[in-house]
């Protein structure tokens, strides 16, 4: 119509509505005052890992094959990497997101996988002015992990061992077929190259204490509780009768158990390592008996099928209530059965004996690891005590000011990453009050979940808006957007060669099967830059961040705060809306 | 050049001239023979542009409506029930402002079933925003086709040209058809606005408040009452051409007769007979043919009828529970002059009965010799 | 992803869906995947409320809103319409919901296949009448509560797959809102075939199912994830390949997120599995038959 006036009812742009204008100029975020938020937490297992490890950190790392990276993440909490990747009861799988669903990531064989293929040094975390130094006495894990940290920190550590070499139950009590003592002294060479000074072979008592506490501006104890606890029946004295850590120190008693008949006594790890090291040392049948079950048995489930595969039998709800023999020599052991009754005040049920007649286990060798309990040293009488532990506040202060303490010592859990844990924590300790710092809230913005495990390189350099405190918990619904990945299956030496010799039972994850197991992490709590929430937000207003490893945010102006971006976040990191 | 032709035969021929680029078209007696011819030039690669064999007529008006809004030439062609089960899309295609054409064969609505010819079926579709025609032959078909592209093309409204079941679909007349070169320069290629235009993206038809709806049905009904000047127009302009026009209404007969008899379509023809046979007789009638029935040509209607003192409207349909709609149409035209004439309803041919001049005459008389008129129509049951 | 990665945002933001609307999201999906280079028909539905109103719309294409029953054709005659103006590179798609794909749509969506239209067709399918209320179609499955079945639907969703496939066109598939880049996969695939593709998209309605506004991916990865809703294709009506093996998790995980399954009862449920396992044994033998490598 471009040649004649076109009247309006002939006009096509006004003959019939057209709409040319978006639909911006709704502010459908007004619809609700709700927002999803972008909070980067800490992982379940994490949070459950007394040590405090940044697991997806090393999982990340070991995904795209880089052990060196992967064993760095794990130094910056924990120097004992080989260790724990060994013998760690690992909570962080029973932590983990997915055991529900195609089985927990298994961490342990991360952390080893870590220290076996990966080389890295640990990072120092100086302050300027905080280089006073402290002792430690005692060099089994909670001693070295103090140490470690005291030195990344720039405190000069005095570390003392009364036995041949460092590493403590790591390297005498531990058997080579659970920790090879080569992997042991990797992890301790890496402490060697932090200003820590370790004496050998000196024995601290009360004086030689009494020196270094003046030397030192601070001491922790960290002695371990290696003292037999025995069970105090009848023929206990009896030749063939053992105690446990004895027998796993001594080749003398060890081979006590060629062609014997080996009886234990006992549920902890010591019973068990003592049993499978009896049946390596050629004994012809090896028997643990323990009062309660099997489900309160504090060793490890792991070494529990390892020493079951290996023949050994646990016979449970029995105990001894003497030893008899003849001429001085051990021949049986009297038993009668136990039923369990009404709690006691840890929880546990309390084993009572059956009113029937004892029966009598012919045995060789009785091997009693029913317990320990830390040598009666003179100066730890003026000290206050706990259910027959050295008693310590939560950063390992004893009731005597500027002596701390931690590890089997104290009333922890008796594991190895227990024991790194209450170093570190001492570690810590000792660090703020010596630089005059309060220690009860500096923690707090890097506790991982409920605590107590916090996080060292975080108190050092925090990441910017991770929230420690809380926990990336998602529904289990979420894990379903994940595809199925199952897990590496570990190789293992077969249960009849493997007893012949004292070869380590577990081989541990080649690097490709490292990876391919990290890489079902799913990394909780840290945002990967999956584009997941951006992806599904129906509104199309979800942002990414503009520079790697900021934040994803929302239009607020849009945002109508379904928190479908909460609901699809695999990591947990976009929360459901709340306030703005 | 003339050709002996049918009716249908004619409009698929002067579709073809027209150079429609989408046709969507479903098949249904009497209508069938247009089809089918388009679809022998379409084999033949004389036809152009593409067939849409659908699977039903409202499909055949959503697919043409749309066409035609993406800015191509459409066509489609029904009948009957085709046409009535269309009714909602012809709604649609009205106030998209659509330039579709339609040829729509007058045939009788079931129930019950019969398929001769009946008004009832397009005007039944009077208030859909169509144009209607309703042509009297074969040759006004042909022409009102070509006509029809460039009045729609003008205007932004579909226009449906209306044809008789049998009396035109079928029967054979001497139909003058133009060279394509003719056709080409009273119809130039197809100007039609693109509503999906990438570089200018917009959403077509979305919903509007009441009072923006209100101000497109005013705009729309500025169109048809613009269209009536167009329509003259172009039926000149073709004239011109061709030879031919048919203007809004057309006058013969007595002027000076008391009686005016109003018809459209094929009737017409027949009282021209009968009104000559009457002129013999002495009897003085005249013939108004009503040819565009939408737009409503009212002053052409007022000026044509109001100078007689009766007026009989003969028709080949029936509103129920009223009476024939072109009759309250012409008293709705009549209504407001000074001095309105005024106006029986005669039902005569629905369901597709005869009418010969023998019943013309009878309603002549009937008209000249009533004392007073009725409001009702008088139902002229001829022979079957 | 990076900022070269993420494809194009094609509708813009402040549509007027209803917080978290899977619909929305698949529409949004599409549209990424499809860009601004083509012509969208739009029918009575929520696709149409989500669209917006007079003079705003969030497409971002040239669009049209037709009438409910003639997607299909509509679309089918501007994509006739733009070829002969020479536009052959321009396509044209049409989204409709179930009830104008299953219900009162069906004929014309029929007939437009039959003659194989050059044309897209999306099924939004919300399993109901949602944009008037929530009303049976027949795309509502077995035993749902709607308004107009307030005991619960007797009757079974009806198998639209089935259906198009017997029509023998290039191409149909079904996708989810859960799996974006299987529907963009699709999406891409379907663009390089001329004839008629017809995708099948459940999209999990907040009202209507009775679901939290954060559950309408979640509910929709149920759905596949328990073979419900299973990911396939279906080329020339004959060759069948499925894209996705789900964990076969049984139905409750899907149903027992749903308010609008909260009166099943546990003989109900057992028909529906029933019902799930033997489609999905109908589905695996097809494709076995169809001898193409599962993806």
């Amino acid at each position: 119509m471009a040649d004649r006036t076109c009247p309006p009812c002939l006009d096509p742009e006004t003959i019939i509505p057209i709409s040319r204008n978006t639909t911006a100029v709704f502010k459908t975020g007004s619809w609700t005052a709700v927002r999803p938020r972008f909070v980067e937490k800490t992982s379940p297992c994490r949070a459950a890992c007394p040590a405090g490890n940044d697991i997806v950190g090393a999982a990340r790392a070991a995904t795209r094959g880089d052990f060196d990276a992967a064993l760095a993440v794990f130094l910056e909490e924990s120097p004992l990497p080989g260790v724990c990747g060994r013998v760690c009861y690992h909570p962080c799988q029973t932590a983990c997101n997915l055991i529900g669903l195609d089985g927990a990531v298994n961490v342990r064989a991360l952390e080893r996988a870590a220290a076996d293929h990966g080389q890295a040094a640990p990072r120092l975390l100086s302050e300027a002015g905080c280089d006073k130094p402290v002792a430690v006495v005692g060099s089994g894990p909670a001693g070295l992990t103090c140490a470690y940290h005291l030195a990344r920190l720039g405190h000069p550590v005095t570390l003392m061992e009364a036995a041949e070499r460092a590493g403590g139950l790591m390297t005498d009590g531990i058997p080579g077929f659970r920790l090879p003592l080569a992997a042991v002294e990797k992890d301790l060479q890496r402490i060697w190259s932090l200003p820590v000074n370790l004496h050998t072979q000196r024995f601290v008592d009360e004086k030689s204490l009494a020196v270094l506490a003046d030397e030192h501006a601070a001491v922790f104890l960290s002695l371990g509780a290696d003292a037999h606890l025995p069970l105090n029946v009848p023929g206990e004295d009896l030749n063939g009768v053992v105690s446990g850590l004895a027998f796993l120190r001594s080749s003398t008693l060890r081979a006590k158990a060629r062609d014997a008949k080996v009886v234990v006594i006992g549920g902890g790890n010591t019973a068990l390592d003592a049993a499978r090291t009896a049946l390596r040392c050629g004994a012809r049948r090896v028997q643990v008996l323990y009062r309660r079950t099997q489900q309160q048995m504090p060793a490890f489930e792991d070494e529990i099928a390892e020493a079951g595969a290996e023949g050994v039998t646990i016979e449970m709800l029995v105990a001894p209530v003497a030893f008899v023999g003849s001429a001085g020599r051990l021949e049986a052991v009297r038993l009668i059965d136990m039923r369990l009754e009404a709690p006691e005040a840890d929880g546990r049920l309390r084993p009572v004996p059956v009113n029937e007649a004892p029966r009598e286990l012919t045995c060789d060798l009785a091997i009693i690891a029913a317990g320990q309990a830390p040598r009666a040293e003179p100066f730890l009488h003026g000290l206050r005590w706990e259910k027959g532990r050295i008693w310590v506040d939560g950063w390992g202060r004893t009731s005597q000011p500027g002596w701390f303490a931690g590890g089997d010592l104290t009333p922890a859990r008796a594991s190895v990453v227990d024991a790194i844990a209450a170093g570190k924590r001492a570690a810590a300790g000792i660090h703020l009050s010596l630089t005059g710092n309060q220690t009860d809230d500096a923690l707090q913005a890097v506790t991982l979940g409920p605590g107590p495990a916090f996080s060292i390189a975080a108190w050092v350099e925090c990441p910017p808006g991770w929230q420690p405190n809380q926990v990336a918990r998602p529904d289990p619904n979420t894990l379903l957007f994940t595809p199925p990945k199952h897990p590496q299956q570990l190789p293992e030496e077969d249960p009849a060669v493997r007893v012949q010799s004292s070869v380590e039972v577990a081989k541990g994850l080649d690097p490709s099967q490292a990876s391919a197991e990290a890489d079902r992490c799913l990394c909780c709590g840290t945002c990967v830059g999956c584009d997941r929430c951006l992806t599904f937000c129906p509104e199309g207003v979800v942002c990414p961040p503009d520079q790697a490893g900021g934040d994803y945010t929302v239009r607020d102006e849009y945002c109508k705060g379904c928190s479908i971006c909460a609901s699809v976040c695999v990591r947990g990191v976009m929360e459901p809306g709340g306030e703005p | 050049m003339r050709y002996f032709m049918t009716g249908n035969h004619a409009v698929a021929t002067a579709v073809r001239q027209c150079r429609p680029q989408v046709v969507a078209a479903y098949p249904i007696t009497p209508q069938t023979p247009i089809y089918e011819k388009l679809s022998d030039w379409e084999a033949e690669g004389k036809l152009g542009g593409k067939m849409m064999r659908v699977e039903s007529e409202h499909s055949a008006m959503a697919a043409c409506l749309s066409a035609s809004l993406t800015g191509v030439r459409t066509f489609t062609a029904t009948s009957s029930q085709g046409l009535a089960l269309m009714h909602e899309m012809l709604h649609f295609a009205s106030g998209c402002r659509t330039a579709v054409v339609m040829a729509a064969v007058n045939r009788t609505l079931a129930a019950p079933w019969a398929f001769w010819s009946d008004q009832t079926d397009t005007l039944s579709q009077r208030d859909t925003g169509w144009m209607q025609i309703y042509c009297e032959d074969n040759q006004e078909s042909a022409d009102s086709i070509i006509q029809a592209f460039k009045v729609a093309e003008e205007v932004h409204l579909p226009i449906m040209v209306v044809l008789e079941a049998n009396f035109i679909s079928h029967f054979m007349e001497p139909v003058d058809i133009p060279t394509q070169e003719e056709v080409d320069a009273f119809l130039p290629a197809v100007a039609l606005p693109r509503r999906f235009d990438l570089d200018n993206p917009g959403y077509v038809s979305p919903t509007v408040t009441q009072r923006q709806y209100e101000g497109y049905r005013q705009l729309s009904q500025e169109a048809m009452q613009h269209a009536l000047e167009v329509i003259r127009r172009v039926d000149h302009e073709f004239g011109e051409c061709f030879g031919r026009s048919y203007g809004l209404v057309e006058m013969t007969g007595a002027p000076d007769a008391d009686l005016v008899l109003v018809t459209t379509a094929t009737i017409t023809s027949t009282a021209r007979a009968a009104l000559a046979e009457l002129e013999q007789e002495g009897i003085k009638v005249a013939l108004c043919k009503l040819r565009i029935f939408r737009p409503f040509p009212v002053a052409a209607v007022r000026a044509a009828l109001e100078g007689f003192s009766r007026v009989a409207v003969v028709e080949r349909n029936i509103s129920l529970g009223r009476e024939g709609i072109f009759c309250s149409e012409i008293k709705a035209a009549l209504v407001n002059s000074p001095s309105p004439p005024k106006v029986q309803g005669y039902l005569a041919g629905i369901g597709g009965t005869n009418v010969d001049p023998e019943l013309i005459k009878r309603v002549v008389h009937l008209a000249l010799e009533a004392g007073e008129f009725g409001d009702g129509p008088l139902w002229m049951r001829g022979e079957p | 992803m990076t900022t070269a990665e993420r494809p194009l945002e094609v509708m813009s933001p402040g549509q007027m869906s209803c917080p978290g609307c899977g619909l929305a999201l698949g529409m949004r999906q599409v549209m990424r995947a499809m860009g601004k280079r083509c012509v969208v028909v739009v029918v009575p539905s929520c696709v149409a409320v989500t669209t917006g109103p007079y003079p705003n719309y969030t497409l971002g294409v040239p669009a049209f809103h037709s009438a409910f029953e003639i997607a299909a054709p509509t679309a089918a005659g501007i994509r006739n319409a733009l070829i002969e103006q020479g536009q052959d590179d321009v396509p044209v798609l049409a989204f409709a919901g179930d009830g104008g794909t299953f219900d009162i749509g069906l004929q014309s969506l029929s007939g437009a296949a039959d003659r194989n239209e050059d044309i897209l067709y999306v099924c939004m399918d919300n399993e109901g009448y949602m944009n008037t209320g929530i009303q049976v179609s027949s795309a509502t499955p077995q035993f749902t509560w709607t308004g107009t079945t307030p005991t619960g639907n007797t009757r079974r969703k009806k198998q639209i797959m089935e259906i198009m496939a017997a029509h023998r066109m290039p191409y149909a598939a079904t996708a989810s809102i859960a799996f974006p880049e299987d529907l963009n996969r699709k999406i891409n695939k379907a663009r390089q075939i001329r004839g008629t593709r017809f995708f099948h998209i459940l999209s999990p309605c907040t009202t209507g199912w009775r679901i939290r506004e954060d559950m309408a991916v979640k509910v929709a990865m149920l759905s596949v994830e328990t073979r419900v809703f299973p990911l396939y294709e279906i080329e020339d009506g004959l060759h069948y390949t499925i894209n996705h093996q789900p964990r076969g998790l049984p139905v409750e995980r899907y149903l027992e997120v749903q308010g609008r399954y909260r009166h099943l009862k546990p003989e109900q449920t057992a028909v529906i599995q029933t019902e799930v396992d033997r489609n999905w044994q109908e589905l695996t033998a097809r494709a076995a038959r169809s001898g193409i490598d599962q993806s």
